[in-house]
């Protein structure tokens, strides 16, 4: 009885021995050996691009309509509404804060781990894009408590506080680029890079042109400084060479452009006649047809009459004779139709780069900055200048331009011949053109800061006789436009409530209050 | 030293002879009041020397005259006999109608007599499920077992099964009870979309397998369900939502017996929705004549028009045939049983089939007196044709076909697809072309081995060993046409043409062992328990998908464009271990007091989180047995029950402490962050159980009661909720959130006729469960399962303070008096946009009631499932609204104003504006196409009554057999399934679930949409034993 008692102990203690020893090593296998988990930047950083199209991509099929880029009347963008209960434009919100902030936290760790100040550079770039993009787009966001750790209950900060962080991302990621300590360099980030190829110097340069897009919005404020936006500008992007375009391979509905036919999201949409009216001379000369731009065949496409036509905010296309007065998709064909996968044209194709920005936007924040300060000559060259790289940047995207075409162009009445005849309606109608099919919040931001086709507090009403409102508004805008979009209704409206109703944002004309930067 | 190993040994040989010596065979038959019974099992008390009757009743085993023999059966009370000096005994075993003197498997294989728990379980026998000819097993359990839910996905074959019981704790994890055979757990795993590249269409419009429908239920012996909190306290974290404990047949000594038996299965497609067919196609009430539109808010249908039965032409009669024969015998040391079962059924949605072919081999060796093993290997091969369901599903396709076109004609002169409106992209698939065009099916492959060990060195010691194997390779694919609506519609993933197949490898090891310590110390009985578990669980998914087809009829990834091929790969292991120890501390028969300790540690939680504890007690006084009851000849049985404990959960899903990081494939590739977000910081979840219950039998036990009430809380749930973009994810694990469940089950049995001829038996069981929602994740308000948001604004969702089956939806804003708020400038209601609860799904109570009634060789017996109570929405109906062809829209001809008030800006003042604006649907089609309310959809309190199954069968009497040297039993049957159905529900088929069984927290039970219902199946067949 006692041998066998013996027995049983041993069996007890060898036992105990297994399951505290061994057993900790045995089931010490909670590593997931199909998907890392452990973060490392050069394999972080190729997704952030597509993430960034993305956002501005999803929401540009409502915001498209607001700011008249799309037409056709295919959802509640033209008449500026909203969408209740729907996660629908709340993409940029997503971008922001899933898409690309939490990878942009995990690149800077593994970042500062690895001394690699680039790529540091690189994260902090970007959150300063997309901490601007998100505010001009929705106003109040939550900036301070983000990502805090066990945190499921978020404050909304004021847009000044997030226009402000911005400056300081974009400095410290010019600071970070301009490091020469640490272990970064071209050859490490060059192949992830997917945009500047490793390029200090252009991250720099992207780094300017979000502040200059930062100190170009607070036209209305006291603290406007013209001066300091010329700077910035002037540091900014310098040719067509350091656009910032994110690249699509286009040959899955993955990899493919969101605005191309094989994404299949645009055949309902329509060009609109402001878009029609600012290539064929209509609001450039008063006389349709009396200056053609020679971007008008790569940017648009007339009905089967061969006449260029366009649709008004809140309808859809008028055309009633088939193959005769409809008016054609962005992609260039009539009916709704899609021309199918590898066609379309402009930016609305599989393969086509889309533009976060171009040097063309930075001249026209230039010319307009000039033209406030009163330097006239500075605000005339820029504006040539962004004019002559639209075309150059239009002509590598269909039929290329000539030289001649350029030239006829530059010295017709659609284009100011001095710096005395310049006016802020030239300015900000050439750049609301140039950014036709990309700059969807830049435009926004200039249309609200002229309160559309109203004017701003100096009277300046450049968007006056061209822009048109619809003719109603959504029933819960009471009559007023669109001035942001509310934060993503699945991230906020169920779990952040409380946060909500402080900034306003539960009522049903939230939309309609204006922002920080477009006011006094 | 090595003499005196050599004299230790000799003595111990010599020994062992002495006892052999002593040892007398002792042979006899065993019968009841019937005739013998074949399979009792007879064992020498305290040994694990056992033997079984043969097919005549007959055994033969070897005991010492000091030896008492056990003759158990379940079903019958259990003998004791001491050997003495017979060599032969023949024993009649009385037959327990309501065996509450069983012998129950419980968790971990461990056999207590039913007196002894302090918890509720159910008993089922496995020839009462076989009986139903259920392709799948769990279907028959719905009614059977009390507190148990058994939804159906589908109609249609191998369809899968969710199994509830108790309703649920969990908000979005696994409620699904751990299903083990023979002692050891294996693999019930539904498919899941989420492993598929792209996740699929969220387990919404495909289904897949559960597993253990592979276990073939002709060679079920027994199924035990387990619910209290003991089961888990046994089983550990994967026993916390109970058990389904099934012992399968073992094979039998004696000469070779061989059985066969068929059934032949007719079935045909029962109850469809309701479609008007008044009105055409067309809007603003103008009839389309050329047909060329699926939305019907024409004018009426002009006389002239022939009308086509789409619908019932489009369903067809399936047919089933299934055989089972087995073979075993052998004997004492060695004896052995092999089964092969095939299943070849055909549904009643054409293209739609399912077939399995199981075979089964079993040994029982007796080793030594003191050492037994056995050991089965199990293999099961399976196939599904299945067809897509929900949206765009062949069954919503065909309820909106135009009556007035030959749906039956789907293919055009070049044979291509044949639309209505002229464009692949605007409308769904014809479902004879559907059904033929777009292929969906799944395999298995599956193998299932067993193996034990029984070693009893001395009376009062025995060591339970057992290791076992569950390995499944499955594959699936599912595909959309080029001409698809599939692969056509705007923003689809098929353009094309759309191929997704995928592969799984399932690998689960377990293995326990158990050392059981048992002395009697006069009337005090102690047993003591120790032991320990463990499990290694592999699973592996490679999924592929592909699109751009390069041959329009052929369906591989080779036929796809290689630039649109993309992979997703998955590898899951989780191990387990745990250690118990139980004690079980009886007095006199009595009273008994077992408690219970587990320590588990598991892989899925962090390391510094990963191993917890739970206790759990319970207590049963068998009070019948007190002296002055005893002599109460009217009361049979009387038992008190109290139970109460914990059980912890670990991480239903491996890897979730860190985020995961996942390969992208826009442009350039690259790896990004999971839309969940890992929890470094994770423990375990406990659930805190209480359950008191009262066991009373009457006059000998004809009739009797099971009475069970349950408190459960469950806290720090590991949920993986939505929250706040803010966080850097779209959902995070999070321990959180508190939810409480009470019910009670009530069991009764009677047997209100017994003579020699006639008998009649039954049983009813009545369940009723509630959940409450204490407290939810992060602090919020509102949790909801995004899965089960699948069509308009209903969808599960969790309040606090509210039911934890609550439907959410969206109804129309209303003013401060409850009026609904009309639009001033169409006379329309307007909708709201924030999501209330709107509804619960839990039924107030369900019963199940089984009548048996037994005439000489007769046997009738039939099953009522019966549910009163729960709402369902039924999303299918609205489907149909929406589109004209409900017959809720048939008074659309009438004018009518909307009850309501204008949203004028009097609507909350004391005289708010009535509205007085009249609609007219007919002309005004938004009526029924953009201001419907969600909520009218939502059917308040269905009730209904189902004859589950009924069977009758007859035994050819023996003497028909007297000559025959071959035939030694025969009988047929007949079996009906789902004959019956009487609800006030408007849809198909009220028990119904918009997800498959992959999906977390309750599922889409209650959600209807687009779903096949449950056929009528009628079955003949017959057994025959050789």
């Amino acid at each position: 009885m006692i041998r066998k008692m013996k027995k049983i102990y041993t069996v007890i203690v060898v036992l105990a021995v297994f399951l505290s020893a061994g057993c900790k090593k045995y089931l010490d296998v909670n590593t997931d050996p199909a998907t890392p988990q452990t973060p490392e930047n050069r394999t972080l950083t190729p997704p952030l691009f597509a993430q960034m199209e993305r956002g501005i991509q999803f929401d540009a099929r409502y915001l498209g309509g607001v700011i008249q880029y799309f037409g056709g009347a295919v959802n509640v963008g033209e008449s500026h509404g909203w969408i209740p209960g729907s996660d629908a434009m709340g993409e940029i919100w997503r971008t922001n804060y899933y898409g690309l902030g939490a990878n942009l936290n995990l690149i800077i760790e593994d970042s500062q781990a690895k001394q690699e100040y680039n790529f540091i550079g690189l994260a902090q770039a970007l959150k300063a894009w997309s901490w601007q993009t998100t505010t001009d787009y929705h106003g109040e966001i939550i900036l301070k408590q983000a990502y805090e750790p066990n945190r499921f209950v978020f404050d909304y900060d004021k847009q000044e506080d997030v226009y402000a962080e911005v400056v300081r991302l974009a400095n410290e990621s010019i600071a970070n680029f301009s490091r020469t300590d640490g272990t970064g360099s071209v050859a490490k980030m060059s192949a992830a890079d997917l945009v500047y190829a490793g390029d200090n110097a252009k991250w720099i340069k992207f780094n300017y042109g979000i502040l200059a897009r930062n100190a170009n919005n607070l036209v209305n404020k006291a603290s406007y400084n013209p001066s300091k936006v010329i700077e910035y500008v002037d540091k900014a992007l310098s040719s067509n060479g350091d656009n910032f375009i994110v690249s699509n391979t286009g040959s899955t509905s993955a990899n493919g452009n969101f605005f191309g036919p094989l994404r299949a999201n645009l055949a309902a949409y329509r060009q609109t006649r402001m878009i029609v009216g600012l290539l064929d001379g209509t609001y450039f000369t008063g006389t349709t047809g009396a200056v053609i731009d020679p971007r008008i065949s790569t940017m648009v496409t007339p009905s089967a009459d061969n006449v260029y036509r366009g649709t008004i905010p809140g309808f859809s296309d008028p055309g009633t004779v088939a193959l005769k007065n409809q008016i054609p998709n962005p992609w260039g064909v009539l009916a709704s139709a899609n021309p199918g996968a590898g066609f379309g044209k402009y930016l609305f194709k599989d393969n086509v780069g889309f533009p976060i920005m171009t040097y063309s936007e930075m001249q026209f924040i230039k010319a307009e900055a000039a033209f406030r300060k009163g330097d006239l000559a500075v605000a005339y060259a820029a504006y040539l200048n962004g004019i002559t790289s639209s075309i150059d940047f239009v002509s590598t995207l269909g039929t290329a331009i000539t030289t001649t075409q350029k030239n006829t162009y530059m010295t017709s009445a659609a284009v100011k011949q001095s710096a005395s005849a310049l006016t802020l309606r030239d300015i900000m109608l050439q750049k609301y053109l140039a950014l036709y099919g990309y700059g969807f919040v830049e435009t926004w931001c200039d249309l609200r800061k002229y309160n559309y086709n109203e004017g701003d507090v100096k009277g300046n009403n450049p968007y006056a006789g061209v822009f048109v409102f619809p003719p109603l508004f959504y029933a819960d805008n009471g009559g007023k436009p669109a001035q942001r979009y509310r934060p993503r209704y699945n991230s906020e409206y169920l779990w952040n409530v409380a946060a909500l109703k402080v900034i306003g944002a539960d009522q049903p004309d939230y939309h309609t209050y204006k922002m920080w930067f477009s006011q006094p | 030293m090595k003499k005196k190993l050599l004299l230790t040994f000799m003595g111990a040989f010599l020994l062992l002879a002495h006892a052999i010596a002593q040892q007398i065979t002792i042979t006899g038959k065993v019968s009841s009041t019937d005739g013998p019974i074949p399979g009792v099992s007879i064992r020498v008390k305290g040994t694990t020397t056992v033997a079984q009757t043969n097919g005549d009743g007959n055994y033969t085993i070897k005991a010492l005259k000091t030896d008492v023999l056990q003759f158990t059966y379940i079903g019958f009370r259990t003998q004791e006999r001491t050997a003495g000096n017979n060599t032969s005994m023949n024993i009649v075993l009385a037959a327990d109608a309501s065996n509450l003197d069983d012998v129950i498997v419980t968790a971990q294989g461990i056999e207590r007599s039913s007196r002894s728990l302090g918890y509720s379980t159910q008993t089922i026998k496995g020839g009462e499920v076989a009986q139903t000819q259920r392709d799948n097993f769990l279907n028959a359990l719905q009614g059977r077992v009390a507190g148990a839910t058994i939804t159906p996905t589908n109609g249609t074959p191998g369809a899968s099964a969710t199994m509830i019981i108790r309703g649920g704790v969990s908000l979005d994890g696994d409620n699904q009870p751990l299903f083990v055979i023979d002692g050891l757990p294996i693999s019930n795993r539904t498919f899941s979309e989420y492993n598929l590249v792209g996740q699929g269409t969220f387990n919404r419009q495909n289904d897949y397998g559960n597993r253990a429908m592979d276990i073939n239920p002709e060679e079920i012996e027994t199924i035990t369900i387990l619910k209290g909190p003991e089961a888990a306290a046994l089983y550990g974290t994967q026993g916390a939502s109970g058990a389904v404990v099934i012992t399968t047949k073992k094979a039998k000594s004696g000469t070779a017996r061989v059985t066969y038996n068929n059934s032949f299965r007719v079935e045909t497609a029962y109850r469809f929705p309701d479609v008007q067919s008044v009105y055409g196609g067309g809007a603003g009430g103008f009839f389309d004549d050329e047909v060329r539109t699926r939305t019907y808010f024409g004018a009426k249908i002009p006389g002239n028009r022939t009308i086509y039965d789409n619908v019932g032409n489009f369903y067809k009669t399936g047919f089933t045939q299934k055989h089972n024969a087995s073979i075993e015998g052998g004997s004492e040391k060695l004896s052995v049983r092999t089964s092969l079962g095939y299943t070849n059924q055909t549904g009643v949605v054409p293209g739609t089939d399912f077939n399995t072919l199981n075979g089964k081999l079993s040994v029982t060796s007796t080793i030594s007196d003191k050492l037994k093993m056995n050991g089965s290997i199990n293999f099961i091969n399976s196939k599904t044709n299945k067809t897509y369901k929900g949206a765009s599903s062949p069954m919503l396709s065909s309820l909106t076909w135009p009556l007035v076109d030959d749906m039956r004609n789907y293919l055009t002169a070049t044979g291509d697809r044949r639309t209505i409106t002229g464009s692949l992209s605007a409308e769904l698939d014809n479902p004879y072309w559907a059904v033929e065009k777009n292929p969906n099916w799944e395999k298995s492959n599956r193998m299932l081995a067993n193996f034990g060990m029984d070693y009893v060195p001395t009376k009062w010691l025995s060591i339970t060993a057992r290791g076992g194997a569950d390995i499944n390779a499955g594959q699936g694919l599912s595909a959309y046409h080029p001409q698809s609506y599939e692969a056509n519609r705007t923003s689809t993933t098929y353009l094309g043409g759309g191929i997704n197949t995928y592969n799984t490898n399932e690998r689960l090891y377990n293995a326990t062992l158990i050392a059981t310590i048992k002395k009697d110390f006069g009337k005090f009985k102690p047993v003591f328990r120790i032991g320990g578990d463990l499990t290694d669980a592999s699973y592996q998914t490679n999924a592929q998908f592909g699109t751009r087809f390069y041959q329009q009829d052929f369906y591989s990834m080779n036929n796809t464009d290689p630039t649109t091929q993309r992979v997703a790969y998955a590898d899951e292991l989780k191990r387990k271990v745990g250690a118990l120890a139980v004690a079980e501390l009886g007095y006199d028969d009595l009273l008994y007091l077992t408690l219970t300790g587990r320590q588990d540690f598991s892989s899925t939680l962090p390391i510094k989180n990963y191993s917890f504890f739970y206790p759990a007690s319970s207590l049963s006084f068998v009070f019948s047995d007190l002296a002055p009851l005893k002599k109460l000849s009217w009361l049979s049985f009387g038992k008190l029950r109290a139970s109460y404990g914990q059980s912890g959960k670990d991480a239903r899903n491996a890897y979730v402490t860190k985020t995961k990081l996942v390969a992208q494939t826009t442009t350039g590739g690259g790896f990004a962050t999971d839309v969940t977000a890992g929890n470094p910081d994770l423990e375990a979840e406990f659930s805190t159980m209480a359950e008191g219950g009262l066991e009373l039998g009457f006059f000998n036990n004809r009739l009797s009661f099971d009475f069970s009430y349950y408190n459960t809380v469950s806290n720090k749930q590991i949920t993986a909720p939505r929250l706040s973009y803010a966080t850097g994810a779209v959902l995070g694990y999070i321990n959180s959130g508190k939810i409480r469940k009470r019910g009670f089950e009530l069991l009764v049995k009677g047997n209100p006729v017994k003579t020699t001829n006639f008998s009649w038996d039954i049983s009813a069981n009545f369940a009723r469960d509630r959940g409450n929602i204490l407290e939810l994740p992060a602090g919020q308000d509102v949790f909801y399962v995004s899965d089960s948001w699948l069509y308009d604004n209903v969808r599960a969702q969790y309040t606090v303070g509210q039911s934890l089956s609550a439907f959410a939806g969206i109804d129309y804003l209303r003013n401060n008096a409850g009026d609904v708020l009309i639009n001033p400038q169409n006379g329309m209601p307007i909708k709201g946009t924030n999501f209330t609860p709107i509804g619960d799904r839990a039924p107030d109570i369900s019963v199940g009631l089984t009548n048996s009634f037994t005439y000489k060789n007769f046997n009738l017996s039939f099953l009522l499932d019966m549910r009163k109570g729960g709402d369902i929405y039924n999303a299918t109906e609205f489907y149909l609204y929406s589109r004209g062809m409900s017959t809720l829209t048939l008074d659309r001809e009438v004018p009518r104003v909307i009850t309501g008030v204008l949203k004028d800006g009097l609507e909350n003042s004391t005289n708010p504006t009535k509205n007085n604006i009249l609609v007219t649907p007919y002309i005004t089609t938004s009526y029924y196409s953009t201001f419907y309310n969600t909520r009218d959809f939502l059917q308040e309190d269905v009730n209904w009554i189902r004859l589950k199954d009924i069977t009758l069968s007859y035994n050819l009497p023996k003497s028909v057999f007297a000559k025959s040297n071959v035939f030694k039993s025969a009988s047929v049957f007949f079996t009906g399934t789902d004959l019956l159905l009487i609800t006030n529900y408007k849809g198909v088929d009220p028990q119904v679930n918009g997800l498959s069984a992959a999906a977390g927290g309750l599922g889409g039970t209650g959600i209807d949409f687009g779903s096949f219902g449950q056929p009528r199946g009628y079955n003949f067949g017959l057994r025959v034993g050789f």
